[in-house]
């Protein structure tokens, strides 16, 4: 008696082990279904990323000429001021005046010592601040 | 058992990885378009900067043309800033 109640258990048992792994599929599903929707949407942000990065690079390289006159006007700025600068130090009143005009507006080297009055610009004083400016079309 | 977890298993491995080169890109899209704009900035600044300088040129060759002075047609030629007209034709004509 004790001996059937025993196999009867032990086949029970037997039953549910087998019966065991298809409850554990059916609960990976939900799973598997969130890592594949976070898949597709991390794989689709990182196409994004990758396009933005194509078109970051176009903008980049059609910055580049524009980027290299910027940096050739700024010499051609910089060398100029220099030079106007030496010749303001020296006493050219003309350049001191285009100097002291470019201080007014928060450009060019500070003020430096004053110049030695009795250097005097080479021909007749500069022409007033006020003056009509040249057309440069011609200049270059 | 074990089968039924491979899946998961490697789909969360994907998935970390694909994060982790989103993130990757991310930063690497954002340090570019900071480097772009500041490109914009110097070129938008420079811009600025070219109306000045054609104002302080057209005004040192006015002073240059109507002084007849040489140390300013000098200036200017150094800096690449030809006056056309030959300078000592007026002094020529005198």
């Amino acid at each position: 008696m004790e001996a059937d109640e025993q196999k009867l258990e032990e086949t029970e048992e037997a039953i549910v082990e087998e019966e065991a792994p298809a409850p554990v599929r059916g609960q990976n599903l939900p799973l598997i279904l969130a890592l594949a929707a976070l898949l597709v949407w991390h794989g689709f942000q990182t196409l994004q990323l990758l396009r933005e990065r194509a078109q970051l690079g176009i903008a980049k390289d059609s910055q580049e000429a524009a980027l290299q006159e910027s940096q050739k006007v700024q010499t051609q700025f910089s060398t100029l001021i220099g030079k106007t600068s030496d010749l303001a130090v020296k006493g050219h009143a003309g350049a001191r005046m285009v100097m002291e005009e470019l201080q007014k507006r928060g450009l060019g080297p500070a003020p430096s010592a004053a110049p030695a009055p009795e250097a005097k610009p080479p021909e007749k004083a500069a022409p007033k601040s006020g003056e009509k400016t040249p057309d440069l079309k011609g200049l270059k | 058992m074990l089968k039924g977890r491979i899946i998961p298993t490697v789909m969360a491995g994907l998935l970390l990885l694909v994060v982790l080169v989103n993130i990757l890109f991310l930063a690497g899209n954002q340090s570019v378009q900071a480097e772009l704009a500041e490109r914009q900035q110097t070129i938008q600044q420079t811009m600025q900067l070219e109306t000045l300088y054609r104002q302080v040129v057209a005004v040192l060759a006015n002073m240059a043309v109507k002084t007849n002075d040489k140390q300013i047609q000098e200036l200017l030629s150094s800096s690449g800033v030809n006056l056309g007209a030959n300078p000592e034709a007026p002094a020529g004509a005198k």
